[in-house]
């Protein structure tokens, strides 16, 4: 099969790009990122009817060829061959919106004026007549001196059209290579004047705005309802990522229990037999658990932005996160991270600007997810009494409410550093199109579903599953010898870097066992419980609440108040979650965010221990 | 008067924009997006109780979001007013081109 030719698909944000591409392309497309940036590449193959194969990538929307963020810069350097890992495109197929027209056409003149191959898709056509407007595409074409092919991505309507266009225009043996961006210029104030005149020439008849649009913006921007409706939402989408993994969850665990049963039976005792179960199998487990809540939180987060409501989303909320210089945007992703961070962090891919989307990234795992839960409740449990403070108010609820707000609180703070300080810069703005109301494509929303668990299996779940097996072999080696009283736990490696990390936690109030818990909790903040059970000798059974109640019971006779307090004051803060800190260095494109996170995650951490143990010390606790 | 004060849903005209109150990155966005003087707008909501939240306006046939201080920095002028105030903001865009 000949490999005939490149097309990039190129236009204004909004234009309908992506969900061409999704047409033209079906499921025969990759998603990954350019090398050294965290921009997302996706590309395809299309099929021409003469038996050629062209690859087809979608590029980031963008304004103009003058970037602003990193993403608009890969879109620059892709049209003029500069990209590293990116052939030169021998066709561009601008995308236009047609109810647009006068703001894309100055883009897409911009394109046209560099003298390659190009192409109009007037999509969306079928929501411009929606809004009154009517075009005409031949008087279009003939003032712009390319095909202009009126399409509707989402419909498949006039796709053929644009194949065979496309066949036409793609080269059998190729262009020269690059164009020299330092040799074009345009004359923004001209451009804008052109594009403003071809517009109103090809407008057969319009009606002055947006009837639908607008009416639902009058529910959805209103000061009070539009918040009532978000806050509604938010509930349903939060609840959903909490409730409906549930049984997934638990159907994956249960699976993965029985996978592990079947090997204890087949495969004889020893070494092999525990690295397959306890680090491969408990590995994989813990990789793909985290499945469900990610794909009810990205179904949920495709929806909204095919509908054009995020955008609405991140209007009403700018206000309150710009207090701590972030964007509006920052807030779905922060709110999805009180059920898990590792979704909360692959969502901040909605915020356009990079710094912005650093910081929501390196706070997100200060939001109380579903992960602390086990801990808290067991600590609570077994150390605050349960009575009433005055109306109702139970301590123990308010314990945990404290943590809760202690982790938001926190999080604001952090926010307001990073922005002072190691992410500075960028952003403090807000400009954006709110687009047009459109009914979702369930089968891109499928497709979008699909590419997010790839991804978060493929990058996320390798480092995950490799640091569970790590964490397995310090746990479980060196044995102790036979006749040795010794806790097998506490000879193991893992054992010994807690004997040496002692003495740095003793004085925020934690004693050897907890040194001990905190290691493989660095897997998952919840295996602390469990990690606690063995290292006092424990025996877990299927009732994990048996088990809690057991444990906590004996950990009143060996903890202090002040140390209870201290540990619930370290969960707070404390970056124990492997699968955080991978998707961070996916999402980050390498260590050096990641590392930081950890780095004052711990810190801040080891300070507030240390200032709730000595305070409750000081208090006579 | 200024975009921040304009009656919500009364077509007016961008007069001027002070360039100089945005970043160089900010102006060239909000040009991008059509706003430039002579542009038609309509304030078409606020953000928040204060009105201090971010304003989303039509300019053309686009809605596009800003924050207050963006908007601080337009002033505009009601289509009640008469004709030439449109062709004012368009001979000082083009003076500044």
């Amino acid at each position: 099969m000949d490999h005939a030719g490149m097309i990039a698909l190129v236009g204004n944000p909004n234009a309908g790009k992506s969900a061409l591409f999704n047409a033209l392309t079906g499921a025969r497309q990759k998603v990954g990122n350019y090398p050294g940036v965290t921009v997302e590449r996706k590309a395809g193959r299309l099929a021409l009817a003469d038996g050629r194969q062209v690859d087809i990538v979608d590029l980031p929307g963008t304004y103009s060829l003058d970037p602003k963020s990193p993403d608009e810069t890969v879109t620059r350097n892709v049209i003029f061959g500069y990209q590293e890992g990116e052939r030169t495109p021998d066709v561009l197929v601008i995308v236009v919106d047609a109810a647009n027209l006068d703001n894309h056409l100055r883009f897409a003149l911009e394109l046209i004026a560099l003298g390659r191959p190009c192409i109009i898709a007037l999509n969306m056509v079928d929501l411009a007549t929606r809004d009154g407007l009517e075009l005409d595409a031949g008087r279009l074409s003939e003032d712009l001196g390319v095909p202009v092919i009126p399409t509707v991505a989402v419909r498949r309507r006039g796709l053929d059209h644009l194949r065979e266009t496309i066949e036409a225009a793609v080269p059998a043996h190729g262009l020269p290579k690059s164009v020299h961006a330092e040799n074009v210029t345009f004359d923004e104030a001209r451009l804008r004047r052109e594009a403003q005149r071809i517009a109103r020439r090809a407008i057969v008849s319009e009606t002055p705005t947006r009837r639908l649009t607008g009416a639902i913006d009058k529910v959805v921007l209103h000061p009070v309802g539009g918040l009532l409706l978000l806050f509604g939402l938010m509930f349903v989408v939060f609840q959903a990522v909490f409730s409906w993994s549930e049984a997934p969850v638990a159907m994956i665990e249960d699976a993965f229990k029985a996978l592990a049963g079947l090997v204890q039976t087949i495969l004889p005792e020893g070494f092999w037999r525990d690295l397959i179960i306890q680090g491969a199998i408990a590995g994989v487990g813990s990789v793909v658990v985290f499945l469900p809540q990610i794909l009810i939180l990205f179904f949920f987060i495709l929806m909204l932005e095919a509908t054009g409501y995020m955008t609405r989303a991140a209007f009403l909320m700018d206000g309150l996160m710009a207090r701590v210089g972030l964007s509006g945007r920052a807030f779905i992703p922060l709110l999805s991270s009180f059920a898990c961070a590792v979704p909360g962090i692959m969502a901040t891919r909605t915020i356009a600007d990079p710094k912005d989307r650093l910081t929501t990234i390196l706070i997100a795992p200060l939001m109380t997810c579903s992960a602390r839960w086990p801990v808290y409740t067991l600590i609570i449990g077994a150390f605050i009494p349960a009575r009433t403070v005055g109306y109702g108010i139970g301590l123990q609820g308010l314990v945990l409410f404290g943590l809760f707000i202690s982790g938001i609180i926190g999080a604001l703070l952090v926010a307001s550093v990073l922005r002072l300080t190691v992410t500075k810069g960028g952003g403090g703005s807000f400009l954006m199109e709110l687009p047009k109301y459109q009914m979702p494509l369930l089968r891109d929303v499928v497709l979008g579903l699909w590419q997010r668990a790839i991804i978060f299996l493929k990058r996320a779940g390798t480092i995950i599953f490799f640091t569970t097996i790590v964490l397995w072999l310090l746990l479980s080696f060196p044995k102790p010898p036979a006749g040795d009283p010794t806790l097998p736990v506490n000879y193991s490696t893992a054992g010994r870097i807690a004997s040496v990390l002692t003495p740095v936690l003793r004085p925020i109030g934690f004693n050897h066992e907890i040194a001990l818990a905190l290691i493989p909790a660095m897997a998952a903040r919840e295996v602390a419980v469990s990690a606690l059970a063995t290292a006092n000798a424990i025996a877990e059974s299927d009732d994990e609440d048996a088990t809690a109640k057991t444990l906590g019971e004996h950990l009143q006779g060996r903890w202090t108040l002040p140390t209870a307090l201290a540990f619930l004051a370290w969960f707070v803060f404390a970056p124990q979650c492997i699968s955080t800190i991978a998707v961070t260095r996916r999402e980050t494109n390498g260590w050096r965010w990641p590392l930081f996170m950890v780095g004052y995650l711990f810190t801040l951490a080891y300070i507030a221990a240390g200032a709730t143990y000595w305070t409750a010390v000081a208090a006579g606790l | 008067m200024l975009l921040t004060k304009l009656t919500p849903n009364l077509p007016a005209y961008v007069d001027i924009v002070d360039w100089s109150a945005m970043s160089e990155t900010d102006g060239r966005r909000l040009r991008e997006l059509g706003l430039c003087e002579g542009a038609s707008i309509e304030l078409l909501h606020r953000a928040g109780f204060t009105g201090r939240g971010a304003h989303a306006c039509r300019v053309g046939r686009m809605i596009v979001a800003m924050r207050a201080a963006h908007a601080a920095a337009i002033t505009v002028r009601s289509q009640m007013d008469p004709i030439d105030s449109v062709a004012d903001g368009m001979s000082r865009e083009v003076g500044a081109a």
